[in-house]
Formats: structure tokens, sequence, C-alpha cells
């Protein structure tokens, strides 16, 4: 079984605002992309399109973007679970034999109230009547995880501001304020605990990645990154013990997939990207991907282990909260993670990145993650 | 909400230069099958209906028609103490279409040994500044449904819950 390279990438860059249309910025993007990795439209075989019908505007937006996205007389395949599950079923793809080159394209160009979009994806009968979107979902995880510890409203702000720190290095990222921890508390509240600047923000942009066989990257002059592993897990919808959620029993399991496949451990991953859209959610990730034992998240951030110049870095690009394009942030992730095994973000390079990206802007329950092992140099 | 930050909550600005607004209107109806029009009717009688597991014993409330631990159907229907205790809770400080005047408050329920939560908005609470509401609830805390007295077959049939004295 061939092995999978990243061979390039192009973004946008990502904004809270965008006069272009879906289409311009996928035409942009995608040409960007593919002279990035140094093949053209005729040697693409396939293209995987990640997007939500709420999210584009529109039903079948793949259809309407097939021109741009080079995919015309080409199996095009879209995926609703997020860019890390769209790289997972590439991957999957290239491995079975079945192409040498694939895109994965997203992009986020419509406006609309993002909690009216996830509100409408949520259980009709008994939770879309109290207002169930993904903004209340995060306030449930999030107040049972203060309730249940010692972690403070003080530990989420100071998550978010490490995040908002590494963001304001990144010319991609949206949100490059580089808000304090008092900023981040003083904002407006949205949810129980959760203030504007612990939660997301709708970011607006393109993200395209080109991956190709272990043959098709012999060709070319070089790869940015290769996929050793991945892993995907999902979960129980309905809402049963909290207590089980705040484990995060989806990312645990993605994780000891994509850990077994890449034959690594946690203590072999050197960055990560992380699909957090409140801060409990990236200190509870800290545990389920093992980098710390069961309540020690908030002191990773505390004693800068994972800040940008930490020993490991997590969310250099800034993660959700600086950049949060509902359709394109996993692709978007996944490019980020490449950056920093060329160099190209953060402070210091990295041999493995972990990618772990979720369909969580739709909400909490009934997540998909989808977990990525980028290594840099020939597999 | 109206500082610059709240572009991500809602979507009030359309800039005519280069947005062209649009809206989708559509009705739908969903079935809602048997299993729950069971659980509605029962509502109307301010029962509080669940459905129990043939192989492991576990109750649903509300009622799912499968047990997704055993994947076998759900058999035995179970009237279940109007008895519950908080999972979990957010306090709401965003003004969502068809909803509440901010700030209100959304219980996760798990309403006697029912093994999945139900959701429901918990009221009577006093509170001076709303901040103050997001200490006034603990997980864990008792609540009991209050019952409207206009009762036709939905879950609105119980107004809300409140903690029990
Ligand atoms: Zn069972």
């Amino acid at each position: 079984m061939s092995d999978v390279a990243i061979a390039g990438y192009a973004t946008s860059g990502f904004a809270g605002e965008t006069d272009k249309s879906g289409n311009e910025l996928v035409l942009e993007t995608n040409m960007a992309a593919l002279d990035n990795a140094g093949v053209t439209r005729e040697d693409l075989d396939s293209v995987m399109f990640t997007g939500q019908d709420p999210y584009d505007g529109a039903a079948i937006s793949d259809g309407q973007k097939v021109a741009t996205a080079a995919a015309y007389n080409k199996p095009i395949m879209r995926l609703q679970s997020g860019g890390g599950a769209a790289i997972h079923q590439a991957r999957a793809k290239i491995r079975a034999g079945k192409a040498d080159v694939v895109t994965v394209v997203a992009a986020d160009s419509v406006t609309a109230d993002p909690t009216m979009l996830s509100w409408s994806s949520h259980e009709a009968l008994y939770h879309r009547p109290f207002g169930m979107n993904n903004r209340q979902s995060y306030g449930f995880f999030t107040q049972n995880y203060l309730d249940g510890s010692d972690v403070t409203r003080e530990d989420l702000a100071a998550t978010a501001a490490k995040n908002y720190e590494a963001a304001a290095e990144n010319p991609d990222a949206h949100r490059r304020e580089g808000y304090s921890t008092e900023e981040v508390l003083d904002s407006d509240l949205v949810v129980g605990p959760l203030t504007e600047l612990m939660l997301e923000p709708m970011s607006y942009g393109a993200a395209v990645i080109v991956l190709v066989s272990e043959a098709a990257a012999a060709e070319l002059d070089d790869v940015s990154s290769y996929i050793t592993g991945t892993g995907m897990a999902t979960e129980k919808y309905w809402y049963r013990e909290m207590e089980s959620r705040l484990r995060q029993p989806t990312l645990r399991d993605a994780a000891a997939i994509a850990y077994d496949e890449a034959g690594i451990d946690a203590a072999d991953i050197d960055a990560a990207e992380i699909a957090t859209y409140a801060p409990s959610f990236e200190l509870l990730s800290y545990e389920a991907l093992g980098f710390c034992d069961e309540g020690d998240g908030p002191s990773l951030v505390a004693d800068n282990t994972t800040a940008i110049d930490g020993s490991l870095p997590i969310n250099t690009s800034g993660g959700p909260l600086a950049t949060s394009p509902p359709n394109s942030g996993g692709v978007y992730r996944a490019i980020a993670a490449c950056q920093q095994i060329q160099g190209d973000l953060g402070r210091q390079s990295a041999d493995c990145v972990l990618l772990a990206d979720n369909d969580m802007h739709l909400g909490e329950p009934a997540r998909t993650d989808a977990l990525v092992v980028l290594e840099g140099g020939p597999a | 909400m109206t500082d610059e930050l709240s572009q991500s909550v809602g979507t009030d600005e359309v800039h005519g230069e280069y947005k062209y607004p649009f809206h989708w209107d559509l009705d739908f109806s969903l079935n809602i099958g048997e299993t729950n029009r069971r659980f509605f009717e029962a509502l109307e009688n301010k029962q509080i209906l669940g459905k129990a597991c043939p192989e492991c014993g576990d109750v649903f409330v509300p009622p799912q028609s499968v047990c997704i631990e055993c994947y076998v159907e759900t058999d035995e229907w179970i009237e279940v103490e109007q008895h519950g205790v908080l999972e979990s809770y957010t306090v709401c400080f965003f003004q969502f279409e068809g909803l509440p005047e901010p700030p209100y408050v959304t219980g996760v329920i798990r309403i006697d040994d029912s093994t999945i939560c139900m959701m429901h908005f918990i009221e009577e609470l006093e509170y001076e500044e709303p901040m103050d509401l997001v200490d006034k609830l603990n997980k864990g805390d008792e609540v009991e449904p209050v019952w409207s007295d206009d009762r036709d077959g939905n879950i609105f049939d119980m107004d809300h819950w409140r903690l029990v004295e």
C-alpha cells in the first residue's frame, strides 16, 4: 500500500468579510494550490469537496463549483463532516489505488447567522424548541467542566489569549488583534461562562490541499509532508452523561487509531492544530490526545508549554478562536500543520504535527472527529 | 451584542455594494412516529413516559425506539417520576429568533433514571445581574416540571422546570 504526501496547498487567507463569490475564491485558491504542488488539471484524478448546504446558502453547492475546482469530468465527492474527514477519505482513495492526485477543496463566502444555521441541524422535537445550537452546546459542555473541576473562567480566558498571541503573527488569520486574558474576560457574555472572545468568529475565505500518491510524489520536485496516520470516530447524538462527553471519547478514539497507524505516541508530536471552538475544548483535548494527565490541561497553558514558543505549541495558527471558516476550517488547519513542518508558521520547526478536526461548528453532540498525523520528509 | 465583535453572532449588516441578500423560506413538517406521538399524548395528561431496553434495562426519556448500546428495539413503556437532575445548563445572553428574551436558562435534565437527558427551560430563578444566573445553578441540582394549564400534546405542555424547594 503506497503512502500519501501533501504535495501543495493554498489559502486565500481569512477575514470577517469577503467581497468575492464562492466560485471566485475556489478558482483562485485552487489554481494556486495546483501550481504550488506542481501538478496540472490533467494530473488531477479526483476532487473531495467539503462543505455544508446551510453554510453555502445553496444545496449541492459542490455541483456549482465543479468548473472552478477543475473537477469537470472527474469524480467529485462532497463530505459534510469537515476537512479532516475529507483528507482521511482522499488518502483512502489514493491508498486504494483509485487515484494518484486528489484535491480537498473548501470555501466560505456566504454570510448568515451561524447560530441559526447550526440550530437547523439539531434534533427537531426535543432540542430545537429550546434554541439548541452550536453555542448552546459549547455552553453546556463548558459549564459542566467548570462545575466539576477546579478550572476557572480565567483559565479559559488565558487559553484564548494564548491562541490570539499566536494568531497575531499569522498573516492568514482572521482575528489578529492579540487579545489579552483581560480583554477575553471583559468581552460580551454569550452563553454561560463563555464570552464573545472565547467563541469562534465566522471567517470567510478558501483553502485547498493537494494529496498525491508516493509514486506521484517521486515525480515532483518536493512535497511538504507525508500523512502517516489518520483516524476517525463518531458518537451518539443524544445528551447522556456530560461527564463522558468531557472525556471527548471521539477525539480519544480517533487519536488511538491515528497514532497506532503512524506508529507514534503523544510524546512524538511536536505541535498540533486542533479544532477547538471554545477554550474548554482545547484544555480537555490536551488530555484526550495524551499531552497531559487528567486535570492538568490548564497547567500546560499556565507554564507556556502550548504557547507559540513553548515545547508543544498548540494552534500556532491561532486556532478556531482566531480563524473559523465552517466549511474550510479543517483544510486550513491542515495547511497550518504543513506550514509548521516547512518552518513557515510558528517559531520552531516541527517534524511531526497533528491535525485534529471535527464538525463541531454545527454543535458538540454527535460530533465526528478526524485525526491526521503529518510528518516531514519521506515516510 | 452591539460592539464590533458581534459579527460572529449575527449578521445584521448587508453591504449592498457587494452582497446580494436572499433568504430561504421553506415549510417543512416531520413525521413524528409512534414513539414520539405516545410521549406527547401523555404530556397532555401530565404524565412523563419513557421506554426501556429489554436487554440492558436502560430507560430513555424522551423515549427512543432503539437502545443505542444493544441495538435492539425498546419495548416497554414506563411512567417515570416527575423529578429531574441537572446534568448541565447554560445561560443564554443572546436573542435568538423565536426564543425568550435573554437572559434565560436552558437545562440538560436527566429525568428519573433515564439514561439520556432532555432539554427544557429552567425558570423561577431570582437574580440581580444576568451573570448571577451562571452561579445560581449547579450540576446535580434537583428540578421538577411546572405544567402548563393549556396543554395540547407538545414539549411546552411542560411550561418550564424549576428547582425543587
Ligand atoms: Zn440496551
